[in-house]
């Protein structure tokens, strides 16, 4: 049986904002390297951010009455067995 | 940085004109950007009508679950919307009276810049295709050279015939221009 802390979730979730993150600069560094950050590309990087921030803002606002210490089980034996036995049952 | 530094844009040098992909060519990128973003309240709206007593009796984790996946899918749809449109921004044909650079944005991390001499210009076509192409005036470029990039093609740029026109203009005073300094 294999069971995580219910935190572990969050960790995951920081690692896909950090990449989110990565694409991000490197898009940015595109703009400005190429000397092309005028006010539509200022625009759509307003969009983009504002975007983001609303729907982090969002997760943690629904997420407040998680109780993180929780458990969860990834993994389970007697899932396979169960499953194994509704297939094979001779009635 | 500049665009002029960007592209070494010499003293006697001016830019012309700087030519992008028609906006309209964006729209299918759009309408899939407004499906995807749409697509969480629809999935959840139909399991709420067809399985109204399944989603009650989930776990208690499971909504948790659902709002991290849900942010997840959010924050990659945006990314994607904000990234393709920095894909199109990004792919320049910039004109100027000595030549004309061809900046083409590949994804994230590739960029192909190609230039071509107005005098190296042997000829070229303008062709406007499709019923899209006709009602809101785009087209492609083909530009055949001398140089060693034998042909540039430019799809969907918004009126080619007026770029067209432009960029022979330009190449016939580029040729007067050069045929003074050679006399003088």
């Amino acid at each position: 049986m294999l069971i995580l802390p219910l935190s572990t979730l969050l960790f995951i979730y920081a690692f896909f904002a950090l990449l989110d993150v990565g694409f991000f600069i490197m898009n940015i560094s595109n703009l400005i390297r190429t000397g092309t950050f005028t006010l539509p590309s200022f625009f759509a990087t307003f969009l983009f951010l504002s975007g983001s921030v609303l729907i982090v803002w969002a997760t943690w606002y629904f997420l407040q009455e998680t109780d993180w210490q929780q458990t969860i089980t990834v993994w389970n034996n007697l899932w396979i067995n169960q499953l194994l036995g509704t297939i094979f049952t001779v009635n | 940085m500049r665009l002029s530094t960007f592209i070494h844009q010499k003293s006697s040098e001016r830019i012309v004109r700087k030519v992008r992909r028609h906006p309209v060519t964006l729209v299918p990128a759009l309408v899939v950007f407004v499906l995807l973003f749409a697509m969480p309240p629809t999935v959840r709206l139909l399991l709420l009508t067809l399985f109204p007593t399944t989603l009650q009796s989930l776990p208690p984790l499971f909504p948790s679950l659902i709002i991290i996946a849900t942010s997840v899918y959010y924050l990659s749809v945006l990314l994607f919307g904000y990234s393709y449109f920095l894909d199109f921004y990004l792919d320049l044909l910039i004109i100027t009276n000595h030549r004309i650079i061809d900046i083409n944005q590949l994804g994230l991390m590739a960029r192909r810049i190609a230039e071509v001499d107005l005098s190296a210009i042997q000829d070229m076509t303008s062709e406007i295709k499709g019923a899209c192409g006709s009602l809101f005036n785009y087209g492609t470029l083909s530009v055949q050279t001398a140089g060693a990039v034998e042909q540039f093609i430019f799809h969907h740029i918004p009126h080619p015939e007026t770029v067209r026109q432009e960029i022979l203009d330009l190449a016939e005073e580029n040729r007067k221009y050069h045929n003074e300094m050679s006399k003088s």
